[in-house]
């Protein structure tokens, strides 16, 4: 009875409303990722660099700062962008121009969360952005979740600008 | 029944027959017409859409939302479109403005998915994300003490913009500022919540007439009804040659 029950209640469960979530928080990131201690820092954006952005990467950039965190080059971006209607919250993790590791914290939208998907995820690793703005891999897509996907590209695109942008900034200070 | 007293019948019934069609052909396309666009709503769309046109939502005056905001340097911030403004410039993007504080050097914008700090002429300085400090909905936000202090879960915190913490912190004296409802010339009342699909349904079911609407619309089911059974009478009574 007890089996039947809790089969009722399995099958009952809308997949759509656990599609929603909060997967991950920033001080479970900041322990898993730099588990040897971080560096919280300002990046500073200029017009120019957000003209760069909008004409790169046709992002709208509007903020005149972005917070991030990092250890020894590594840096980790919290970025969101809408999915289909609401925003995903993505985690990135670069390092001298490359995607290391790209997490979903926060998904709101009612369906498309396969993105979260660690098989999904590895498609992100290692690329970089190309000369005309592009990821340098090609990350094949899940139907159903377009636009999580598209978001989850968009933010990977942003986060490679973002690591460039700061790696000068760095330069400049030495 | 009499050959003669059949033809009569069948004659009076053609006759309202064609009457009673003509009669039901404007409901009959209503509905047609709404039955189809609400079988494809998630298609078109139309379920997330939300209707503005005074004459489409006159049964649903109560449901109008009348634009608030905060009354800032004598003027009104505000969000409409998914767009902060501060009277009709645009800041930034914010989908539901639900609190406001000024701090001695930035402005802080709770637009409940993110929260926006702006400086002190209204540039956006930082887009801060909710879900990094809490899960819990922020109920209420002042500047005291220096500081931003959140009031999220019946507690109050005071949000350290350096390490992106929340530390507890004491009631502030302070109150937070009120959400007023905007002038009329600044914003008219926006429907939020009557989508198309609503606005389809009652127009489909005749409620979106009133209570006349749905006698209408019974009336019209009875027509059909009477249609198709005058027609198959007429068709039958033909077929058997009286």
């Amino acid at each position: 009875m007890r089996l039947i029950i809790i089969l009722l209640l399995a099958l009952s469960a809308s997949p759509q409303a656990l599609a929603k979530g909060t997967y991950l928080t920033l001080p479970q990131l900041l322990g898993e990722w730099f588990p040897s201690g971080h560096e919280a820092r300002t990046l500073w954006l200029s017009n120019e660099q957000k003209q760069q952005a909008q004409e790169l990467i046709r992002y709208d950039l509007r903020q005149a700062r972005v917070k991030y965190w990092t250890h020894n080059g590594h840096n980790l971006w919290v970025l969101s962008e809408t999915g289909k209607e609401k925003p995903i919250t993505f985690a990135v993790r670069t390092h001298q121009g490359v995607i290391e590791r790209i997490e979903v914290m926060v998904f709101r939208e009612i369906r498309g969360d396969e993105i979260r998907l660690p098989v999904f995820t590895a498609q992100f690793a290692q690329l970089q952005l190309t000369d005309d703005g592009e990821l340098s891999g090609h990350i094949d897509g899940i139907s159903g979740a377009t636009y999580s996907v598209r978001s989850m590209e968009k933010v990977a695109k942003l986060a490679l600008l973002l690591d460039r942008w700061a790696a000068s900034a760095d330069e400049n200070l030495h | 029944m009499k050959t003669s007293t059949r033809r009569q019948l069948r004659f009076w019934l053609h006759k309202w027959h064609r009457r009673a069609g003509l009669l039901a052909a404007l409901i009959i396309i209503l509905v047609t017409l709404t039955g189809l666009l609400l079988n494809h709503i998630s298609t078109t769309g139309l379920d997330r859409l939300y209707p503005q046109n005074a004459l489409i939502l006159t049964p649903y005056q109560h449901a109008l939302s009348r634009p608030q905001g905060f009354a800032v340097d004598a003027q009104w911030l505000w969000s409409a479109d998914g767009q902060l403004r501060l009277g009709q410039q645009v800041l930034g993007d914010c989908r539901q403005l639900q609190g406001y504080a000024r701090g001695d050097d930035s402005q802080f914008v709770d637009c409940s998915s993110q929260w926006l700090l702006l400086d002190s002429s209204n540039q956006l300085l930082d887009v801060l994300e909710p879900s990094l400090f809490s899960e819990e909905p922020l109920k209420a936000v002042v500047w005291s003490d220096g500081a931003y202090q959140l009031n999220i879960a019946s507690s109050w915190f005071t949000l350290d913009l350096l390490s992106y913490q929340l530390t507890p912190a004491a009631v502030p004296v302070e109150r937070a500022q009120p959400r007023q409802f905007l002038p009329s010339q600044l914003a008219v009342a926006r429907n939020e919540s009557i989508s198309w699909q609503r606005v389809l349904l009652d127009l489909h079911s005749g409620r979106w007439f009133g209570s006349w609407g749905v006698w209408l619309v019974d009336a019209a089911a009875l027509m059909l009804l009477f249609l198709a059974l005058s027609g198959a009478w007429i068709w039958f009574s033909r077929k058997r040659g009286f």
